[in-house]
C-alpha cells in the first residue's frame, strides 16, 4: 500500500503572508501614489481670482483715453497675493501707436469716493504699448506681488500720457455695479458702472510660497529633509508589513477568561 | 571615488536593511518624521496661529520675568499690548479675515471676542515653559514664542515613544508600529504638537497614562504603575482642563486591571514606591506655598463644569449634532483659530474611515483569532469613551463650542483601535496589504492637508 502524502500548501498555515515581492510592488504602488500626490500639490495652479466684472451683454466701450481722459476703477481683493490685474481694450481709431500708463493704488474705503488723486499710496506704475495692449482682447497689468491684498482696496488708473485722439482707444465696461465694492470714475467722477477686469493672484502654487518664503538655500534643505522623512517613512512602513507577519506575537495582555 | 561610492552604497543599503529586519529601530524612525513634520510647522505657521498662543505666552512671560515666584500675579498688560503689535505685525487678524485694529487695543481686554485671560489657568505647563525661557535668557518676544514651540515638539517626541509601548503591550510590535505611525502624519495633532500652548504636555500625560495602564494590565509591578498613574494623573489635572477625564480614567483602570488583567507583583516594586512617594512628598512641601491657591483657582477654572446644569444651547439637537461634527473635524485637521479646515470631501472619508474602524473592532472582539486583544479593546475602548464623555460633559452639556485637541490625551488608544479595527476585517493573510494600504491613506491625506490647506494658508 503506497503511502499518501497529505500536501501542505502554504495558504493553510493561519499566518500565511503574499510574497514578498507583491508586498514589494504594493509598497512601490504606495510610494508612487504618495509622491504624485505631493508633487501634485505642491506645482498645482492655484491662481485666485480677488475681484472681477464680467463682460456681459449690457457692456458698453469708455472711450476718452485719446482725449487726455482717465479712467479709474476701485475694487476690493478678496485673496492675498495679488500680482495681476486684467483689462479688456480695443483700438477703433485710424493709429495704434503711442502709450498707455497704468498705475495702482491703495486707498482707503473714505478715499474710494474721493476725487482721484487724493492722499492713495501708489504702488506701482508702468507703461504698456498700446498696439501690445490692444492686439488681444485681454491685456494682462502685472504688478509685484501684495503679500496681504485680501480685504484692502485699491484703484487702478489707465491713461495716456501723450493723448491722441486719433486712437481711438476704449476700454470696456460693464452697467451697474457687480464687483459689490467697486466703482469706474473718469476724470475722478463716478458712474454707475465698472470696468470689465480682473484681479489676481498668480503666485499661487505652494511650491512658488516655499520658494519665497525659504529662499533657494532653505528650499534646497527642505527638499533634503523631505527627502530624509519620506525614507524614513517607507522604511518605517516597510518595517511595519514585515512585522505584519507575526501580529499577535508579543502581546503581553492576558488571554480570554 | 568609485570605491567610496560603493562603500557608502553598501553601507547605506546594510543600514537600511538592518532598521527593516530588525523592526527595532522603528519607533526612532516615526519620531524623526514626526520631529521633521514638527519642524516644517514651526518654520511655516506664524506666530500667534495656534489656539490660544497670545495668552498662553502672555502668562509664562510674567513668570518668566519674576525674580521671586509669585503665581497670584499673572498678567502684564503692557506685555500684552506688546503681543497684540505682534500680532498685528503678523497678520493675526488677516487670518481672522477681520481688518487689523488701527490702533491696536491696549490690552487683551479690547479683543473680547478672541482673547480671554488665563488667570485661573493651572500652573504645570506655565511654570515648565517659564524655566525653559529663565534658564534659555530668551527675552525677545517672537524668540521666546518660537523657544515654546519647539519645546512642545520635544514634549511630543516621548508622547509617541509611550503611545509605541503602551500599544506594544496590549497588541503587540505590529499594531504598536502601525499605531505610532498615523499618530506621526496627523495633521492636527503635529500642528498641536508644536503649539505654545499646554496641549502638548497634557498630551504626553496622557501617553503616559496609556502607557502605564497597558503595563498595569500586563503583569508590571504593580505598586509603581499605579504611582506613576497617579502622577501622569496629578501632573494632567494641573496642566488643563481637558486632562480633567484623566481623574475618571485612574479610579477606571484598576478595575479594568482587576476584572481582566495581570497584574504583577506589588512587593518587588517597593523601592520604586518608596522612591515614587518621596517624590510626591518632595514636590508637595514645594508646593506648599502656591498649592493650596492652586486648588482654589482649579476649582474656579472648572467650576462651569461642577455646576451640574444644561445649558439652553444643549437642549437644542442642532447643536448636538454641529458639536459632534466639530469636534470630529477639527480632531482631523481645522488650523488656525478654526479658519483653515480640511476639504469637506477629506473630513467626510476620515468620518467613514473611523466609523469603518470602529466596525472593525467590534467584530475583532468577536473574533477568536483576535481574542488575545480583547483585552486591549476593553482598555483603550474604556480610555477613549471616557475622555469623549468628558469633553462632552465639560463643553457641550454647558454649550460650549468643541475643539478636537481635547481628545489628543487618548490618541495613543485611539490609533491603535483605529489600526486593528481597519485591520479586523480582512483575513489575517492580506494584513500586510492593509496597512500599506491604511498608512498609505493616512498618508495621502496628510499630504493634502499641507498642500492644500496649511501651506497655501501659511505661505
Amino acid at each position: 500500500m503506497r503511502a499518501v502524502r497529505k500536501r501542505e500548501t502554504p495558504s493553510a498555515a493561519p499566518h500565511a503572508l503574499a510574497p514578498g515581492r507583491r508586498i514589494g510592488a504594493a509598497l512601490l504602488a504606495a510610494a508612487v501614489i504618495t509622491l504624485a500626490t505631493e508633487t501634485y500639490l505642491v506645482v498645482a495652479d492655484r491662481t485666485v481670482s480677488g475681484a472681477r466684472v464680467p463682460r456681459t451683454d449690457q457692456s458698453f466701450l469708455v472711450e476718452g483715453l485719446g482725449q487726455g481722459h482717465r479712467i479709474s476703477q476701485t475694487f476690493v481683493m478678496r485673496a492675498d497675493g495679488l500680482d495681476e490685474i486684467r483689462l479688456n481694450a480695443v483700438a477703433q481709431g485710424e493709429t495704434d501707436e503711442g502709450e498707455l500708463a497704468l498705475a495702482l493704488y491703495e486707498v482707503t474705503r473714505d478715499q474710494e469716493s474721493a476725487a482721484v488723486g487724493g492722499a492713495e499710496r501708489l504702488l506701482f506704475r508702468d507703461r504698456v504699448a498700446v498696439d501690445t495692449a490692444t492686439r488681444h482682447p485681454t491685456f494682462l497689468f502685472a504688478v509685484p506681488p501684495i503679500d496681504e491684498s485680501a480685504g484692502r482696496s485699491y484703484r487702478v488708473d489707465i491713461w495716456m500720457p501723450e493723448p491722441r485722439p486719433a486712437a481711438g482707444i476704449g476700454l470696456w465696461a460693464t452697467d451697474g455695479r457687480s464687483s459689490e465694492d467697486g466703482s469706474l470714475f473718469i476724470n475722478g467722477l463716478s458712474g454707475y458702472a465698472e470696468l470689465v477686469f480682473e484681479a489676481r493672484a498668480t503666485r499661487a502654487t505652494v511650491w512658488a510660497g516655499l520658494e519665497h518664503r525659504f529662499g533657494g538655500l532653505g528650499l534646497t534643505l527642505l527638499l533634503i529633509l523631505a527627502a530624509v522623512a519620506h525614507a524614513a517613512l517607507f522604511v518605517g512602513l516597510r518595517a511595519v508589513v514585515a512585522s505584519a507577519a507575526v501580529a499577535g506575537v508579543g502581546v503581553l495582555a492576558p488571554g480570554p477568561r | 571615488m568609485r570605491r567610496l561610492v560603493s562603500t557608502l552604497t553598501a553601507y547605506a543599503g546594510s543600514t537600511i536593511a538592518g532598521l527593516v529586519a530588525g523592526g527595532r529601530s522603528l519607533p526612532a524612525l516615526i519620531v524623526l518624521i514626526f520631529v521633521l513634520r514638527g519642524a516644517l510647522a514651526i518654520a511655516v505657521v506664524p506666530p500667534w496661529q495656534h489656539p490660544d498662543e497670545p495668552q498662553h505666552l502672555a502668562l509664562v512671560h510674567v513668570l518668566a520675568s519674576q525674580t521671586e515666584l509669585d503665581l497670584p500675579d499673572r498678567r502684564d498688560v503692557n506685555f500684552e499690548h506688546r503681543i497684540l503689535r505682534s500680532m498685528a505685525a503678523h497678520g493675526w487678524w488677516r487670518h481672522n479675515r477681520e481688518r487689523t485694529p488701527d490702533p491696536v487695543p491696549a490690552s487683551f481686554d479690547g479683543v473680547p471676542d478672541h482673547l480671554s485671560t488665563t488667570v485661573n489657568n493651572p500652573p504645570v505647563y506655565y511654570l515648565l515653559a517659564a524655566a525653559v525661557l529663565t534658564l534659555g535668557g530668551i527675552e525677545d518676544l517672537v524668540t521666546q514664542s518660537y523657544a515654546l514651540r519647539w519645546m512642545a515638539l520635544a514634549l511630543a517626541a516621548p508622547t509617541l515613544l509611550c503611545i509605541w509601548a503602551g500599544t506594544r503591550r496590549l497588541f503587540g510590535p505590529w499594531a504598536a508600529g502601525g499605531a505610532t505611525l498615523l499618530t506621526a502624519v496627523h495633521p492636527q495633532f503635529v500642528l498641536m504638537s508644536t503649539a505654545v500652548n499646554p496641549a502638548a504636555l497634557i498630551n504626553l500625560c496622557g501617553a503616559v497614562f496609556w502607557w502605564q495602564a497597558a503595563r498595569l494590565l500586563t503583569g508590571a509591578p504593580a505598586a509603581a504603575t499605579l504611582a506613576l498613574l497617579t502622577g501622569a494623573t496629578l501632573v494632567g489635572v494641573f496642566t488643563k482642563r481637558s486632562g480633567a477625564p484623566l481623574v475618571l480614567m485612574l479610579a477606571t483602570v484598576p478595575m479594568i486591571a482587576w476584572a481582566r488583567g495581570r497584574i504583577g507583583p506589588w512587593r518587588a516594586s517597593w523601592p520604586a514606591v518608596v522612591g515614587a512617594a518621596g517624590g510626591l512628598v518632595v514636590i508637595g512641601l514645594l508646593a506648599a506655598a502656591w498649592l493650596w491657591p492652586e486648588v482654589e483657582r482649579l476649582g474656579a477654572s472648572w467650576s462651569y463644569g461642577l455646576r451640574f446644569s444644561w445649558a439652553d444651547r444643549a437642549r437644542d439637537w442642532g447643536f448636538l449634532r454641529d458639536f459632534t461634527a466639530g469636534l470630529f473635524d477639527s480632531a482631523w485637521l481645522v488650523a488656525g483659530w478654526l479658519r483653515y479646515p480640511a476639504p469637506s470631501v477629506w473630513l467626510t472619508l476620515m468620518r467613514l474611515l473611523v466609523v469603518v474602524a470602529a466596525g472593525g473592532c467590534l467584530v475583532g472582539l468577536r473574533r477568536p483569532a483576535m481574542a488575545a486583544w480583547r483585552t486591549g479593546f476593553v482598555l483603550a475602548g474604556a480610555l477613549v469613551a471616557l475622555q469623549v464623555a468628558g469633553v462632552y460633559g465639560g463643553l457641550w452639556v454647558n454649550g460650549y463650542g468643541p475643539q478636537g485637541r481635547y481628545l489628543f490625551p487618548v490618541i495613543g488608544p485611539f490609533m491603535a483601535l483605529v489600526w486593528v479595527g481597519m485591520h479586523a476585517w480582512w483575513p489575517r493573510r492580506y494584513w500586510a496589504y492593509v496597512s500599506i494600504g491604511v498608512v498609505a491613506f493616512f498618508v495621502v491625506f496628510d499630504a493634502v492637508g499641507w498642500g492644500h490647506v496649511i501651506l497655501p494658508a501659511y505661505l
